[in-house]
């Protein structure tokens, strides 16, 4: 299988990332509940990934608190900070992973920047919308249809300045693209472990600059005489057994990434990004979404003239190359680049996949292509 | 030497008192806290075999770790809290 659905998941993982979830499974039992030799191993492989998504998001330790997925985190961000009817500025590239969290609790909603690859009108326009009330911003760092790459550090610095929190997701850019809670001064930053992070589904980071709100209550392991949650990082977010296997598998990916650098993936994906692009040029009947490798990281969606894109993705599929067609789970943005009757095909690249890769979907398409 | 226990408020930052600790050459043992000092029922403790408390909490003071509370442990077992 030809993998380009890297926005979604990261299917091939590095090879320390097997054994560690292996290790740990074997060896590591609840950390923070006991003593022996077991827990402590399983605290001791906890606080490792804690101090490895530290350093590579300038911030300490008990800053790092382990979530199931960016949803997660962002839920907890965003009750951490949103009451139903507060006033909330996003960007008009969202995924439902923000807008949902938002509408369920009954926030104001205000979408600033609906265009793509354009980072002054998506700057102008946020500068616009933050009003004295607004309660929080929540800003994506990279479309997850698009891989627009939003301007959020200076996105943030308006937040810092009108003291307004901000919230970053960084669902489709840890990994990819620098991420610092120190230069963002960002009241949260949600990631997956799973995407760029290369660790394991069902693992995910929320890098806290202030005390989040509990979203779930229950055991921590910590002043259980107290029947209230703890009032302290990392403990206020991370309640019941973790995901130990996991976490041990999301270390071995930072570790990965930490030896290989993230410029160095940066410049691999960039690269491969503009194969693709020079190719998709030469299709007919096909129209795609590009803005240059320094406004887009290695996403890019596209549309097949008079082809379902579902049937696109399904064709490719059966020619063993794995996309994805739809919506994305974004529908704001399909709305805000006027692709949201459609949706599109969308085609997510890493550092793992190459020129022949790219090839391969070429020769495809083009069976495809009416 | 007598034995300390340094306690904090998580088990995150008693972990990172003892990297820190240890980076600094002492032997600092990360465990739980026993119960009898554990004044919020469960807890983490740095456990640390040492004859000058003031240099070890100096090096924690330097990265911002404060423990929540201190004891020494007579070796009869009983430990009494250290107010510095």
């Amino acid at each position: 299988m030809i993998y380009l659905d890297h926005a979604a998941t990261s299917m091939h993982k590095p090879p320390q990332v097997y054994r560690a979830v292996l290790d740990a499974m074997r060896s590591c039992a609840s950390l923070g509940r006991s003593g022996h030799e077991a827990a402590l191993r399983a605290a001791e492989v906890a606080f490792s990934c804690r101090k490895k998504a530290a350093e590579l998001f300038d911030a300490k330790p008990e800053q790092v608190v382990f979530t199931s997925n960016a949803t997660h985190g962002l839920n907890i961000a965003i009750r951490s900070l949103v009451e139903p009817g507060d006033r909330v500025v996003v960007s008009g590239f969202e995924h439902s992973a923000v807008i949902r969290p938002l509408c369920h609790i009954g926030a104001n909603i205000a979408a600033a920047g609906k265009k793509l690859f354009d980072p002054k009108d998506t700057l102008d326009a946020f500068r616009q919308a933050i009003t004295p009330d607004t309660k929080a911003v929540i800003c994506t760092h990279v479309s997850n249809v698009f891989g627009y790459i939003l301007p959020v550090r200076e996105i943030a610095e308006l937040c810092a300045k009108g003291r307004i929190p901000f919230v970053l997701d960084a669902a489709q850019s840890a990994g990819v693209l620098p991420v610092s809670l120190r230069d963002l001064r960002a009241a949260f930053i949600a990631m997956p472990g799973h995407k760029g992070l290369l660790g394991p589904q069902g693992t995910g980071l929320l890098i806290c600059g202030q005390l989040p709100k509990p979203l779930l209550a229950g055991g921590t392991g910590s002043n259980s005489l107290d029947e209230n949650m703890p009032d302290f990082l990392p403990d206020i977010a991370e309640v019941g057994t973790h995901n130990v296997p996991g976490i041990a598998g999301l270390s071995a990916g930072l570790s990965w990434l930490q030896s290989v650098g993230i410029d160095a993936v940066r410049q691999k994906e960039a690269r491969l990004l503009q194969c693709l692009e020079s190719e998709l040029q030469e299709l007919r009947c096909l129209q795609y979404f590009y803005g240059g490798t320094d406004r887009q990281t290695a996403v890019l969606s596209f549309q097949v003239d008079k082809t379902d894109c579902e049937t696109v993705a399904q064709k490719l599929a059966e020619a063993g190359i794995a996309v994805r067609a739809g919506l994305h789970c974004a529908p704001l943005a399909h709305k805000s680049a006027g692709t949201l009757k459609e949706g599109t095909v969308r085609v997510s690249m890493s550092a793992e996949n190459t020129e022949s890769d790219i090839a391969a979907l070429i020769e495809n398409l083009k069976q495809i292509l009416p | 030497m007598d034995a300390y226990y340094f306690t904090f408020q998580s088990m995150t930052q008693a972990q990172t008192a003892a990297a820190a600790l240890q980076r600094h050459g002492y032997s600092a043992i990360f465990m739980r806290a026993p119960k009898r000092i554990s004044m919020t029922g469960c807890g983490y403790a740095v456990q640390i075999r040492l004859t000058d408390i003031y240099s070890a909490l100096s090096v924690l003071g330097n990265s911002a770790m404060i423990p929540k509370k201190i004891f020494r442990s007579a070796g009869n077992g009983d430990v009494t809290e250290v107010f510095l």
